[in-house]
């Protein structure tokens, strides 16, 4: 299978790899083999390159449903993902957008339990540190969403 | 953030934080997108992170998020709590930020009951009109969700909801229903009539057959789940519950029966796509020879947590008829097998029927059974945990040697949590000696019997034991489904 990311680069790869992606297993099963290239615009090139190590990583993993109301944990993460995760924050965020839109679950998973863990206790200043966010709250705002929700503090 | 990361995958994010109260807290004073993510996860289940300490409750959990849910009520409810003199409760309810009480899919009448006598606090005592201004309270909370959320969990109360506006629509999507069979025909027709997506519904108590009920469970599209306490000395059978359950069996994977089995044996043995059976049972089951014919070919979890009526070959013969699929066979019984001939049939059973899959098995042990022990310790090679009974000799502990010498020996190489229940005599050199043998395998988690007495030697080597890293838990423990490291075991086993 062919693909070429945002600036055109052309990556071939096993069709097995591919279909970890739903978009992509969708779009080969609708227009069946092809010498043609699939165009991801929205992938740049590096980020292709990681997410296709990660799909031919677990190119054998079995296709895990999980129920949307099922509780989620963040703390099970093997070695290899952990290390294939620490990567700075614009590749980690590049990974999540590339995850979701591509449809690959586990990646979206392992990325979003691994911002998770950043997450966790941190304060909401230290959470804008982190991820250059601005705060567009109003001071009267913020006070006020603060108060309302004030009964899940330190829980 | 070089690139803003858009709200569906933010909600991605921040669900894995969804049980971690005080990250979600931070997350929401972040920045307007990142609170109106927020909200919904953290208003979904609110209730959940209350901490009451033991049978008390949480004293700054309520009067806080009494405040916010006030806040969400209407002009108009506002304007009739102050006309019947509720100015205190509504103090500090300004306009809500957010429409918090939109989110919520949880609900129960324990819920509106905190939610409405917490206020009381505010108000000076003795007032002759208070549980005429808790009823209003609590008609208005039920309006207020009626006409916001869309619930999806709901412990129904007694009031009837139907008059509520927005009734239809808030339970549209239930997923989850705990009810009493004693309540009102007429509450279970109309819920009958709009709720069709119920995955699970628990009855408790299930005294007398219900119509109405009965209906609300044949109208389900996918019941997966089914819980029934009927407390013996007052069930009787219940009829038509039973032919509705008849009516789910093609989806009904989990039943959990407490108390009085309060339907036919022969309803359950209808059930051919279950694959957990949880039984609790206190009662007789009549027609006793049909319920051990029983065929559930998909069956995974069979949990006997009570029972003091059946005898053990039944059971015997309902794990006999079994396809091979079952994981974990769990017993906490009070009808244990009678002679060596019932545990040796039993242990013959698990080790020729091919359960490739069993993690889990409780069984029984004494002297007369030792090969077919064997055989079946060499047989089940996938076993993680193993629960082995003493077998009664009226009351006389048995030897343990034998035993732990066989299950050095043989013991399949994945086991990692090991109950030994019931009498035995353990000294401390046996125990000692089988330590020691464990030492090149998966550290192990024991479980033994409250009545096996423990010397300040025997505490000496589970300290020195646990210090080599060959036991990660030791515990004097009754019931294994009672200990607190082994609640995700079983919780994993339930979900599966």
């Amino acid at each position: 299978v062919k693909l070429t990311s945002s600036e055109g680069t052309e990556f071939i790869i096993d069709r097995k790899v591919a279909e970890k992606s739903v978009l992509l297993k969708n779009m080969l099963e609708d227009v069946g083999e092809s010498d043609m290239a699939i165009p991801l615009p929205n992938v740049t090139g590096p980020i292709l390159n990681k997410v296709i190590d990660y799909c031919t990583h677990h190119r054998d993993d079995p296709f895990v449903s999980q129920e949307d109301d099922s509780k989620k944990v963040s703390d099970d993460i093997d070695d290899w993902d952990a290390e294939f995760c620490k990567v700075d924050q614009g590749t980690l965020f590049e990974l999540i957008l590339s995850a979701n839109y591509l449809d690959i679950k586990p990646l979206l998973d392992l990325t979003c339990k691994t911002v998770a863990n950043m997450i966790k206790g941190k304060t909401p200043d230290e959470i804008r540190k982190t991820f250059n966010i601005t705060n567009d709250f109003t001071p009267e705002e913020e006070e006020h969403v603060r108060k309302e929700n004030e009964w899940c503090e330190e829980r | 953030m070089d690139r803003k990361l858009p709200d569906d995958c933010l909600d991605q994010i921040f669900r894995y934080l969804a049980e971690n109260a005080c990250s979600l807290y931070s997350c929401l004073l972040v920045n307007k997108q990142w609170a109106s993510v927020t909200v919904p996860i953290l208003w979904t289940n609110p209730w959940k992170y209350e901490k009451p300490s033991k049978d008390e409750i949480d004293e700054t959990f309520w009067p806080l998020i009494i405040k916010t849910v006030y806040s969400c009520f209407s002009f108009d409810t506002k304007d009739l709590l102050r006309k019947n003199g509720l100015d205190l409760i509504l103090e500090g309810c300004s306009s809500a930020m957010y429409d918090y009480v939109r989110y919520c899919q949880h609900l129960s009448p324990e819920i509106i009951d905190q939610l409405t006598h917490e206020r009381s606090f505010n108000e000076p005592p003795g007032d002759l009109y208070r549980p005429f201004l808790d009823q209003l309270v609590e008609q208005e909370l039920y309006k207020l969700f009626m006409s916001k959320s869309s619930l999806r969990h709901l412990v129904l109360p007694k009031i009837p909801l139907s008059y509520c506006p927005g009734f239809g629509l808030c339970l549209q999507k239930l997923r989850e229903l705990v009810c009493r069979s004693d309540q009102s025909v007429d509450l279970f027709y109309g819920l009958a009539q709009i709720c069709r997506s119920i995955q699970g519904i628990i009855v408790d108590p299930c005294i007398d057959d219900n119509t109405g009920l009965a209906a609300l469970i044949e109208f389900q599209s996918n019941l997966k789940y089914l819980e029934i306490h009927a407390p013996e000395a007052r069930a009787a059978e219940c009829t038509s519950i039973g032919q509705a359950i008849v009516s789910q069996a093609r989806s009904l994977i989990y039943v959990h029966f407490q108390g009085f089995l309060c339907i036919h044996p022969s309803i359950l043995a209808s059930l051919s796509n279950l694959k957990t059976l949880k039984l609790f049972m206190s009662g007789h089951i009549a027609n006793i020879q049909q319920f051990a014919s029983s065929t559930f070919p998909k069956l995974e979890i069979l949990d006997i947590f009570w029972d003091e009526h059946t005898p053990f070959q039944i059971f015997t013969m309902l794990i006999q008829n079994t396809k091979g699929s079952l994981k974990r066979i769990y017993w906490n019984t009070d009808c244990p097998p009678t002679n060596s001939e019932d545990i040796r049939y039993y242990l013959n059973i698990l080790t020729h029927n091919a359960f490739s899959n069993l993690t889990f098995v409780t069984v029984w042990w004494t002297e007369d059974v030792d090969r077919e022990f064997e055989k079946f310790l060499k047989s089940c090679s996938n076993l993680q945990a193993l629960k082995i009974c003493s077998f009664p000799l009226d009351g006389i502990p048995q030897a343990i040697t034998r035993l732990l010498q066989l299950l050095s020996k043989y013991t399949p190489p994945r086991l990692n949590v090991l109950d030994i229940d019931g009498d035995w005599i353990l000294s401390p050199d046996h125990l000692q000696k089988f330590l020691e043998s464990w030492k090149k395998k998966p550290r192990l988690s024991l479980f033994i019997s409250p009545k096996i007495t423990l010397l300040e030697e025997h505490k000496h080597l589970i300290n020195l034991y646990q210090e080599m890293g060959v036991l990660e838990h030791f515990q004097g423990a009754e019931f294994l489904d009672e200990v607190e490291c082994l609640k995700d075991l079983f919780d994993l086993w339930l979900s599966s």
